[in-house]
């Protein structure tokens, strides 16, 4: 990699400001908004791993498919905007422009939840690379995909294969070795473990930390799965009900989580001889088709106040802790 | 490669195996039918348009008369000699005698109509299959194109007319109002068979309209069902992604949606192409067409069992080989069907 780049990489800012996305579905005659992502905004600069989590439903695949500007008819950005910034050239995402759609591939690129029905079922894996650099202008060169074959550990017979031949693991290292083809300086990957057994997982996993600290990439990674933050992540944002309840350093927020939602989900992750019963959360999770008002998580919280019910809690940074932490919650105000 | 072939023979014996028992059943089943319908002997018949004609025959003639043309026929003895003696025949080529035309051979009466059939419908067959296909394919991934919408509402128009009236309607107006087109037959009556230019041009233009009417009515059906599948395949995870790594549209209509429809667009051809060999009757008798159709229509009006079986064999073997060509060919067009049996 040239010393341009490597630059260029460092510079990487990527910044959501109020972000509103909503799908637009028809039930029974009547269009309703499904409020998917409400008010998201974060700002990462360099080469940092942030991972959003959040539990089924709660908008994370829409706050990734936004993110990468992924949107159509059916998800619109309603409102705030994301910016990305390269260095040279910079890009957004926004209820009036989608300029990122040019960046693709080349300075971001994505990781799709589905990654193991992602490869052409009738297509050679050499053909589909060959597909990738044809359309994005770069000579196709067998060696160099090789080796960046060896470099996600695959073999490089795989070329001659088709999808089907392959194993779960070794297709989500091809979807990982086409993200990574063009180095991009932003990869999202939503949930690319989930489909896999937890040994593969945790390979899959160092791969993509291995790779973000090889090319001081910015990755945006997506679960629902909390316990796999602590290893990978730099920065961590809890989602719930479409909005980020809470923000901050990986460390910061598994050892002092501060929203109550956080509290639940770190208090469910299983530790060798802890012997006590795991106790579920309260309540259901949120319809985002008509969310409750005020804080989205308050039907829920133990704590819950007047001024929950009232009023959402807006993202501000706490003062009471001595890392850079950011939470949703009236109990800090 | 050593092991590929080896699968291949398997794979290729089996279904060799398959079409030969299908061929066998079908050929059991024709030889039946016409012989287990009442009232359908052929020798009765010829002995009654010999009656209807006007001629007087004794009583006493008529039953040996009866039994003459019965040997004559081939049909004399019990059914199960009649089947080992028509199997014997035909495995030397011989269909038999044609009944109403006696004694032209049936494999004489089909030679003269089959190229003219299977000239037609093949040609047809494959034009609409290969016009519908495309605008299929094109029309899933650019849903909301005029053109497209504009074919989609004409091929769902033409769908439901039944294709007798679509036919006379053509045959109404380009050969009687407009008088572009013949109104029948094959080519111009006077003129030889030959490879002169006087006589293709006669048979294109004879062939035109029964030729427009089967395309118009194919590629409205092929174009439904691509865009069909297609736009089923639009949707999927991996042309999505495709999507997202922003490969070219053009790569991404060809490659990732138009050939993973394809192996159910090509089987459906494939086996269109095998009923080719029955003709289609009602093409043929709206466009006065020489063909297998009309051929075989008289020959089931008149009993002629050796004609209808030669027919319907001629169907049987079309299709069944039609049938064994889809399994030979699916593995090449779609790398998951494999002659081994089983997915990688």
């Amino acid at each position: 990699m040239s010393k341009t780049s490597l630059d260029l990489q460092t510079t990487v800012h990527v910044e959501a400001s109020n972000l509103k996305a909503y799908y637009l579905t028809e039930q029974q005659g009547v269009m309703k908004e499904v409020k998917a992502v409400e008010d998201v905004s974060f700002d990462i600069e360099g080469s940092k791993f942030l991972a959003i989590v959040g539990e089924s439903g709660c908008g994370k695949t829409t706050l990734a498919k936004v993110l990468y500007g992924f949107v159509n008819s059916n998800l619109s950005i309603i409102g705030g905007r994301i910016c990305y910034s390269f260095g040279d050239a910079q890009y957004e995402v926004s209820p009036t422009a989608n300029t990122l759609k040019d960046a693709w591939w080349k300075k971001i690129s994505y990781v799709p939840q589905g990654s193991l029905s992602a490869l052409n079922p009738v297509r050679k894996l050499k053909d589909i690379f060959l597909d990738l650099a044809n359309s994005h202008g770069v000579p196709f060169q067998e060696e160099k995909v090789k080796n960046h074959l060896k470099m996600v550990k695959l073999p490089p017979y795989i070329l001659r294969m088709y999808p089907f031949e392959l194993s779960g693991g070794m297709r989500q290292r091809v979807v990982i070795a086409l993200a990574t083809l063009l180095h991009p300086s932003v990869i999202i990957a939503d949930e690319p473990t989930s489909a896999l057994d937890v040994v593969t997982q945790r390979d899959i996993l160092r791969l993509l930390k291995s790779i973000q600290v090889d090319a001081k990439s910015t990755f945006i990674f997506i679960t629902h799965d909390i316990s796999l933050v602590p290893d990978l992540a730099d920065f961590m944002a809890i989602m719930y009900g479409g909005c980020i309840v809470e923000y901050g350093p990986t460390e910061a927020i598994f050892s002092r989580p501060l929203h109550p939602y956080t509290k639940f989900l770190l208090s469910t992750v299983p530790t060798i001889g802890d012997k006590t019963e795991k106790q579920p959360i309260p309540g259901s999770p949120v319809n985002l088709i008509d969310p409750p008002p005020g804080c989205r998580f308050h039907p829920r919280c133990p704590y819950g106040e007047k001024i929950c019910a009232e009023q959402r809690p807006g993202l501000v940074e706490n003062k009471a802790n001595s890392w850079e932490c950011r939470v949703a919650c009236w109990l800090y105000r | 490669m050593g092991g590929f072939l080896k699968f291949f023979i398997r794979y290729l014996g089996a279904r060799l195996i398959v079409c030969f028992l299908v061929i066998f059943v079908g050929v059991t089943i024709t030889f039946l039918i016409p012989r287990l319908i009442p009232g359908s002997n052929p020798a009765e018949i010829a002995v009654r348009r010999l009656q209807m004609a006007g001629a007087y025959l004794p009583p006493e003639s008529v039953e040996p008369m009866r039994e003459a043309l019965l040997k004559l026929y081939g049909l004399e003895g019990s059914m199960i000699e009649q089947y080992f003696r028509y199997w014997r025949e035909l495995l030397k080529g011989n269909l038999g005698p044609s009944f109403a035309s006696f004694p032209t051979p049936v494999v004489v009466l089909i030679s003269r109509s089959l190229p003219w059939t299977v000239g037609l419908l093949a040609l047809t067959a494959v034009v609409s299959w290969v016009i519908g296909t495309l605008l299929g394919g094109v029309a899933s991934y650019r849903g909301k194109r005029l053109w497209v919408r504009v074919f989609e509402m004409f091929s769902n128009a033409v769908r439901p007319i039944p294709y007798y009236i679509f036919a006379l309607t053509l045959l109404i107006i380009f050969a009687y109002v407009l008088r572009w087109f013949p109104a029948g037959g094959a080519f111009q009556v006077g003129i030889v068979p030959s490879f002169s230019s006087t006589f293709v041009k006669s048979v294109i233009k004879h062939g035109f309209l029964p030729a427009l009417s089967l395309i118009i009515i194919g590629m409205g059906a092929w174009f439904l069902n691509m865009r069909n599948l297609a736009s089923g395949v639009t949707h999927e995870d991996f042309v999505i992604f495709a999507h997202q790594m922003k490969i070219k549209e053009s790569t991404i209509l060809k490659n990732y949606v138009m050939k993973t429809a394809m192996p159910a667009q090509l089987t459906g051809l494939a086996l269109q192409l095998g009923t080719v060999f029955s003709g289609t009757i009602i093409t043929e008798i709206v466009f006065n067409y020489p063909g297998l159709g009309t051929l075989a229509f008289t020959a089931i009006m008149q009993s002629d069992y050796n004609l209808i079986m030669g027919i319907t064999l001629c169907s049987i073997v079309a299709v069944a080989f039609a049938t064994l060509l889809v399994d030979l060919l699916l593995p090449f067009v779609d790398p998951r069907i494999q002659y081994t049996g089983g997915a990688g």
